[in-house]
């Protein structure tokens, strides 16, 4: 059973990723944030409780208080370590080249993908 | 130029002249002591002809002796001689010449002179050294001497022959030389001759003497005449031979038998037998007198020999009459003594020919000339007349007449006093070509003891091309002084106009013509004008007249000194048609004429005019022509090279002063030595050293600014600074100011050059740029998140919904129309997308810089191919002809974009019936471009269209799926790469897509 993290401040992506996903895993444990605060806490919190973090991550880049990139450089100030069974993955609507350069900056990061992710893309992830 | 340099050239010029004349006159002495070598010889065989003439004469034994002595010194010209002769009864003759009163006895002498000969060689003369007299008490004064004895056998007599030269003496008397040595030999020889002759005849004559005493004594003396090698003829009274000798017999051939009873006259004489000789025997016979004659007498076989012929009539003691006895002396030897002399005198005339010296001799008492054929050729004389000449009129005609009268009254001089050498010099006209030469001439006055004189005798050199030399040397010497005289006055140019005036007055006085004059052309080059002209005196000037002499009127002139450096002309009348006239209208007969010019470039010319004569000139003289012509040009330049210095200083000046630039010049204490007025106007400072900057830029920057004096500097470069500076009228002034050291011309720094620009106006514009370019900048990040922004937006709830359809069309309970209702709407939502995409390409491309880096462009095709074949799962096949490796240098991101579009329209716009349908991708790559072409076999394009296909907006067909952007950014992209990108096109064929760009091969 896989764990999933998305974080976006669109919810009909949201939505539609955790449709997505279940549709290729059969009970997987989705976790949703709209915002990337939550999402922070809620990683801090996995953290504190000795849980382990979910298997995916992924977050949106253009987001309002806190973006995708922020809050990787708030992720990164953890023990990397802690990331070594994470695959975290920007999903994003950007076709800003800039927004791909900079995604590289992040080691804990493993992909860059264009919105929507399809079934089919999910399975080769 | 360097003046002092050409002075010294000229001046090293000048000593290797003199260094040449030192030359010449050491040669010219050789010449002359060879000369007088040759004199002196020649009067040694003179003196020895003398000796032999007297030696003839029948003289005592004594007085031959002395002869012999006197001969020594006098001919050999040493300072003492001895002569001893002795004879079989050792009677011995001594005679000492030239030796000083010594307390010496005559036997001591002759044992001494014995001595001596008695280690030497007979009949070979040598020279004596002091090794010869240490051990001899008569001789040890000597130094050197020469030697010569000889013994008779057969007649018992020997001779001995010394000449000494003293040690205290020597020096005044030449060193003895083998010269001496031979002559002294052939004097010896002669002396031997001669005494062996006198020999014979004294003893003959002694013999006759007693045969007359006695007939029994004759018969002795018949006897002694048998032995003797004279011939001895006995007759009776009438003439008639009664009796001859062997001697006789081998003389003449005609034996006793065949003599007997014969008159000698009647056999012995024949042709060349003197007839005045034979009349004057036949009357002494006649008269029964003593005579003695001298006849050429022939022998049986008809030779000729010379015979001294001495007849003595025999009487009784009663004075009886009766015979002749009569002694013939064979004197053919002496004859060939005298060839011998005469054969030296021809070898003698064979070294003169040699030497190129004349010889004459003019006897006093005939009048009579001989010259030798050296003097012959000076003279111009044919060999072949040489017998019909007169030469004492011939050689008085021939003198020039300007030395006629001089040379007359020398030899006259020479002639009547007692002088002994005439040495002169004289000019000849040579009889054949008239030609005239100069000679000079040493005239020896021989005189007997009484001084009446003999002959003279001389020898003539000619010296005409040595003093031709001379006078070329000296003429070189003048035209290197001229030369030297123009350089130095033509070395400045300060009143430069006195100065070429002086110069071809020089010129014109030193080559004597006419006219010397400079032409110099107007700006146009068409005309020139006669600026500078120099006349000699009674020729008139032609300056006024020649101003603005057209070159088109004379179009040779210039073509001709161009062509060949000068215009040269001893007759003018040969010259081009164009300039005869010119030049006759002002009487020039001879002409020469070389360009001038400044800086290789024409630019007029000087001339040099002969109205008297037509001048030829020598090759010196216009090599001297030519060479001034260069300083005159030289001059010119240097004065050209002056006043443009002068105009280019005054338009600096100029420029200082109206720059507008502020300058401050300051010696190295940082006194103000030099401020334009720009300076003021900028700084408005009364004291202008406030602003010196100088070597340490920087220390003198800050200490302005603590003194207030400006209020902040930038440095902008080395040594340039801004600095701003609050002006006397408040107003605040941005200045830019540079600093460089001022050199002087020792090379030091001298003090500093500051120039000062007022950039206040350009950096309130700066400033202005500077602030609207921030501006723009931030507009341009605006936009440009804007776009982005814009673009995410749009996109991701068009993305939503593309999800949330393909969520659906997921969803198994559809019915087909349902289907294809989504279907419909995720075409029409992928469409949006494609469009918001290729806005976001088109912004992107337009905005950005290029990007050059090197990638594997396969490899972009390949991916692009798949996103395709993945999009549209159309069956079309992708085919790639590359030459060479897949790298290649571009933008990669624009690449990726073109290509996308391009193949994207291919597969978009494939023929749906085609099975085989294919895009194909070239490149080609050329030095700067790389080709590519990306060729289709689908719908093609139709002809109206084709020119649209690159217009932002435009659509080919209404069943077209695109935006009608692809194609415009495709171009957009391509002129962003500078390149250029072509379509051709068929409907229904297929389309090829043409893109040029540049080959970015020199990248990294």
């Amino acid at each position: 059973m896989k764990k999933y993290l998305l974080i976006d401040d669109d919810d009909i992506f949201n939505f539609l990723h955790s449709e997505v996903i279940k549709q290729v895993e059969k009970s997987p444990e989705i976790t949703i944030h709209s915002s990337s605060i939550d999402a922070l806490d809620f990683i801090k919190e996995c953290v504190e409780q000795k849980i382990n973090l979910p298997d995916y991550i992924f977050v949106d880049i253009r987001m309002p208080e806190m973006n995708g990139f922020e809050l990787m450089d708030e992720l990164m100030k953890l023990p990397l370590e802690l990331f070594d069974q994470t695959k975290i993955y920007f999903v994003t609507s950007s076709l800003d080249q800039r927004d791909r350069i900079k995604a590289k900056d992040y080691p804990i990061v493993t992909g860059f993908k264009e919105k929507t992710i399809t079934s089919e893309l999910l399975k080769d992830m | 130029m360097d003046g002092s340099e050409e002075y010294n050239k000229l001046l090293k010029a000048y000593q290797d002249l003199q260094l040449r004349v030192t030359q010449f006159s050491f040669i010219e002495q050789k010449l002359i002591n060879t000369q007088d070598k040759l004199d002196y010889e020649l009067l040694l065989y003179k003196r020895l002809q003398n000796f032999n003439s007297a030696a003839l004469k029948d003289l005592s034994m004594h007085d031959f002796v002395r002869l012999v002595a006197e001969s020594v010194i006098d001919v050999l010209e040493l300072e003492s001689a001895v002569v001893l002769f002795k004879n079989e009864t050792d009677d011995v003759e001594l005679f000492l010449e030239g030796f000083p009163k010594q307390d010496i006895s005559t036997t001591q002498y002759i044992d001494d002179t014995i001595l001596l000969a008695n280690d030497l060689e007979e009949g070979k003369a040598c020279i004596l050294n002091p090794n010869h007299f240490y051990n001899i008490p008569s001789f040890i004064q000597f130094y050197s001497g020469l030697f010569f004895q000889f013994t008779e056998k057969e007649l018992g007599y020997s001779f001995v022959i010394i000449g000494f030269i003293s040690i205290k003496k020597a020096p005044i008397y030449q060193l003895l030389q083998a010269r001496h040595e031979t002559i002294f030999s052939v004097f010896a020889q002669q002396a031997q001759s001669l005494l062996a002759n006198k020999i014979k005849n004294d003893k003959i004559k002694n013999q006759i003497e007693k045969i007359s005493s006695s007939e029994i004594e004759l018969k002795k003396l018949s006897l002694i005449a048998t032995k003797t090698n004279n011939s001895v003829i006995i007759s009776d009274a009438e003439g008639r031979i009664e009796w001859v000798n062997e001697a006789f017999t081998k003389a003449s051939g005609y034996t006793l038998e065949e003599s007997k009873g014969k008159k000698p006259k009647e056999f012995l004489q024949g042709r060349n037998t003197d007839k005045a000789e034979l009349k004057k025997l036949s009357e002494a016979i006649y008269k029964k007198e003593n005579i003695q004659v001298t006849l050429i007498n022939y022998t049986k076989e008809g030779a000729p020999y010379y015979n001294q012929i001495e007849v003595t009539p025999v009487f009784d003691e009663q004075g009886n009459h009766l015979n002749y006895i009569s002694l013939q002396k064979d004197i053919t030897q002496e004859l060939i003594n005298q060839r011998e002399i005469l054969r030296i005198n021809s070898r003698f005339e064979l070294i003169t020919s040699k030497s190129n010296i004349g010889i004459w001799e003019w006897e006093a008492s005939t009048n009579k000339v001989v010259w030798n054929d050296t003097l012959l050729l000076q003279y111009g004389v044919d060999k072949d007349n040489y017998d019909k000449m007169d030469f004492v009129n011939f050689w008085n005609n021939s003198v020039h007449p300007d030395d006629s009268e001089r040379v007359e009254f020398n030899t006259n001089y020479l002639m009547t006093s007692d002088q002994e050498v005439l040495e002169q010099e004289y000019k000849i006209i040579k009889y054949n070509d008239k030609e005239v030469r100069i000679v000079r001439d040493v005239t020896i006055a021989e005189r007997d003891e009484k001084g009446t004189l003999l002959r003279l005798i001389g020898s003539t050199l000619d010296i005409t091309e040595e003093r031709k030399n001379e006078l070329e040397l000296q003429h070189n010497l003048r035209q290197q002084e001229l030369l030297s005289e123009l350089a130095l006055g033509l070395n400045n140019v300060s009143d430069f106009d006195s100065r070429i005036n002086l110069a071809i007055e020089q010129v014109g006085l030193h080559t004597q013509v006419s006219r010397v004059y400079i032409f110099q052309d107007a700006e146009n080059s068409k005309v020139s004008n006669n600026t500078f002209e120099w006349c000699n005196k009674n020729i008139s000037s032609q300056k006024n007249e020649l101003q603005g002499l057209s070159y088109e009127s004379i179009p040779s002139l210039k073509s001709i000194l161009l062509d060949k450096g000068l215009l040269y002309a001893e007759d003018i009348s040969v010259l081009p048609n164009d300039l005869v006239p010119v030049l006759q209208s002002h009487d020039i007969k001879s002409i020469i004429i070389y360009p001038l010019y400044v800086k290789g470039v024409y630019f007029g010319f000087i001339g040099f005019d002969e109205c008297l004569i037509h001048k030829k000139w020598l090759k010196s003289e216009l090599e001297l022509l030519r060479t001034i012509s260069g300083i005159i040009s030289n001059a010119f330049e240097r004065d050209l090279s002056e006043k443009t210095l002068l105009a280019s200083e005054e338009k600096y000046r100029s420029i200082i002063e109206n720059i507008n630039i502020g300058l401050l010049e300051s010696n190295v204490n940082g006194e103000i030595v030099f401020q334009n007025k720009k300076f003021f106007e900028l700084t408005l400072l009364d004291n202008a050293s406030l602003l010196v900057i100088r070597k340490d830029a920087e220390a003198d920057l800050k200490e302005k600014v603590l003194n207030g004096n400006i209020l902040s500097y930038t440095k902008i470069d080395q040594s340039v600074y801004e600095i701003e500076i609050n002006r006397l009228d408040h107003k605040l002034i941005t200045l830019l100011v540079s600093c460089a050291p001022s050199i002087n011309q020792e090379g030091e720094v001298s003090g500093y050059i500051n120039a000062y620009l007022d950039i206040t106006d350009i950096k309130q514009i700066e400033k202005a740029v500077l602030k609207k370019n921030d501006e723009l900048k931030k507009i341009n990040t605006e936009l440009d998140n804007f776009v982005y922004s814009v673009s995410h937006d749009l996109r991701s709830p068009l993305l939503s919904i593309r999800g949330i359809l393909d969520l659906i069309s997921k969803t198994a309970l559809l019915d087909d129309k349902t289907l294809q209702y989504l279907n419909l709407a995720e075409t029409s939502a992928k469409r949006l997308d494609g469009t918001i995409q290729e806005i976001l390409e088109y912004s992107k491309n337009a905005r950005f810089d290029i990007e050059l880096e090197e990638f594997n462009i396969v490899d972009m095709l390949n991916l692009i191919f798949e996103d395709l074949k993945f999009t549209s799962n159309n069956e079309v096949s992708l085919l790639i002809e590359i030459d060479g490796p897949p790298m290649i240098c571009s933008d990669k991101s624009r690449m990726n974009t073109l290509l996308k579009n391009l193949i994207g329209n291919s597969v978009k716009y494939k023929r749906k019936s085609d099975t085989d349908s294919y895009v194909k991708f070239k490149l080609h790559r050329l030095s700067d471009h790389l080709l590519m072409e990306v060729e289709d076999n689908g719908m093609g394009i139709s002809e109206k269209s084709i020119d649209k296909v690159f217009d932002m907006f435009y659509r080919g067909t209404k069943s077209s799926v695109g935006t009608g952007l692809g194609l415009y950014i495709c171009k957009e992209i391509v002129n962003k790469l500078g390149g250029s990108i072509s379509v051709k096109s068929e409907l229904g064929i297929g389309t090829s897509m043409s893109i040029s760009i540049p080959n970015n091969i020199n990248y990294k």
